[in-house]
């Protein structure tokens, strides 16, 4: 799926020098799949807030990037 | 053996070294650089401890300053760096170095610091001021392993280090393991000590409570040292959840003064003995007495207390809590970072007329870095933030580079012209 949050993945692994997936999928960790460390989460927070109004890490990790969609659409 | 014991290894044991090994490399140091900026940790220590084994004044630097960063510093190019030759008699085993350390008089070690002014200055320590008391007994010591979650070159590495050094503890290097491999890596190494930044240790709960990863690091943890940046109550109960057996020490240490308070949580009690040497001016903030100064001559500017910067309220009978800062420094994840030195080297991109770097509140981070900048061009270009992220990572250490930078139409200013701050948490 294109969206925003893909957008934002891309722009944060780009900066960091690291190869970006073809696709983002549902199942994939920010932490665990795409090496995402505590900088690189703090900035995903504050861009997804800028994006969507929504304070991603709320209440916790969302986990997956399909958990992470269904707390963006609620 | 006892000498057979690990003294240091990094997370993947490619670099392993016993307290034999140790010895040996301390004994083969032939010259000991001025500036000591070593990328490789352990060869940090090396140097460090052949220093105070030989006397002399040292400075102790990042291995990843930028030729811009060392002038800012006042510090020589590496070329240029001066070497001392070594005098000290050969270290026999690992309690002859701690003892000969401990009674090393005619050392310093310089410390760079931004302090609360932005200006850098360097604190020189001697190793009293560096290890002060024990964390850890050295009974308790010989049973210890330590997971090192802290920058080596700043004060709370070498710190902790000092820590590790005298319980005899193994140190595990953590530091820049990412926090989905931090978890196995303290199973793995059974780490039973985990010292580190708040930032780093809310990644660590994060990828632990999610399917990051399957061995319970719960087991063998039984502290957590935490420091560089405040401490939330939200943390410790966090912190307790995730690792149900772990005590919290919350450590407030600084550049200026090595380790001063100890708390459980996220009050500091102020001991008996320190009473007369921390006080609170009337606008909240602490202030520390010359004695508990490792530089006062460079620290203090006139007068005998030391202003931290920080401002605390009192809660109950002499304890208190951290509410704020009162300077324009940010503190993102435990590095300090300088807004004005960040907003330079911005206006040196070309097209860029003006820039404004403040921190935002980050649940995550405490503080993120952020930057606004005008630019002659502003044309929307989804390149620029890349572009100039990668022009700052040449010409700055990474942890200062603003992590997201917004083009705008025109920066926050007050009526007089100054750039308001948004001032740090």
């Amino acid at each position: 799926m294109n969206d925003e949050l893909t957008g934002i993945l891309q722009t944060i692994l780009r900066k960091k020098g690291v190869t970006v997936p073809e696709k983002f999928d549902d199942e994939m960790d920010p932490i665990a799949d795409l090496g995402l460390d505590s900088f690189d989460l703090a900035e995903l927070a504050a861009r997804i807030e800028d994006a969507y109004g929504v304070d991603v890490f709320e209440v916790g990790y969302p986990g997956t990037l399909g958990e992470f969609r269904k707390v963006l659409k609620s | 053996m006892k000498e057979d014991q690990l003294f240091w290894t990094d997370e993947n044991r490619a670099l392993f070294k016993t307290r034999r090994d140790l010895i040996k490399d301390i004994n083969a140091v032939e010259k000991i650089p001025a500036v000591i900026a070593e990328q490789n940790p352990y060869r940090q220590h090396v140097l460090f401890l052949a220093a105070a084994l030989n006397g002399g004044d040292y400075l102790l630097a990042d291995p990843d300053l930028s030729d811009g960063e060392r002038m800012e510093l006042g510090l020589p190019h590496n070329e240029d760096v001066t070497w001392q030759n070594t005098t000290f008699p050969e270290v026999s085993g690992y309690d002859d170095l701690r003892l000969r350390i401990t009674q090393s008089k005619n050392f310093t070690i310089g410390l760079f610091t931004s302090g609360t002014t932005g200006r850098p200055k360097c604190v020189r320590h001697h190793i009293e001021t560096l290890f002060r008391a024990p964390l850890l007994s050295e009974a308790e010591g010989e049973s210890h392993i330590i997971g090192f979650g802290f920058y080596p070159s700043h004060i709370a590495g070498v710190l902790l280090f000092m820590q590790g050094l005298m319980a005899g503890a193994p140190m595990v290097y953590l530091f820049e393991t990412p926090a989905s491999l931090t978890g196995n890596g303290i199973s793995k190494h059974k780490i039973t000590d985990l010292a580190a930044t708040p930032t780093y240790l809310r990644a660590l709960t994060t990828s632990c409570s999610g399917s990051a990863s399957d061995s319970s690091p719960q087991t063998t943890l039984t502290g957590i040292f935490s420091g560089g940046e405040a401490f939330d109550t939200e943390l410790g109960t966090t912190l307790k959840t995730t690792f149900p057996s772990v005590v919290c020490h919350n450590i407030y240490a600084s550049t200026e003064t090595g380790v001063l308070l100890i708390s459980d949580g996220a009050t500091f009690p102020i001991p008996k003995n320190l009473q007369s040497r921390i006080r609170i001016t009337p606008d909240g903030e602490l202030q520390v007495h010359r004695s508990l100064c490792a530089d006062p001559e460079q620290t203090l500017s006139g007068g005998d207390w030391f202003a931290t910067g920080d401002v605390v309220e009192s809660v109950g009978e002499k304890r208190v809590v951290f509410v704020s800062r009162t300077t324009e420094m940010i503190n993102a994840g435990g590095y300090k970072i300088n807004p004005e030195e960040v907003e330079a080297a911005l206006r040196t991109f070309p097209g860029i007329t003006d820039a404004w770097v403040f921190g935002r509140p980050s649940r995550i981070a405490g503080t993120l870095v952020v930057a606004e900048v005008l630019r002659e061009d502003t044309a929307d270009d989804p390149l620029f933030e890349e572009e100039i992220t990668g022009f700052l990572k040449e010409r700055l250490q990474e942890w200062k580079v603003p992590r997201i930078i917004r083009t705008v139409d025109s920066l926050d200013v007050t009526a007089t012209g100054k750039k308001t701050r948004r001032k740090a948490n």
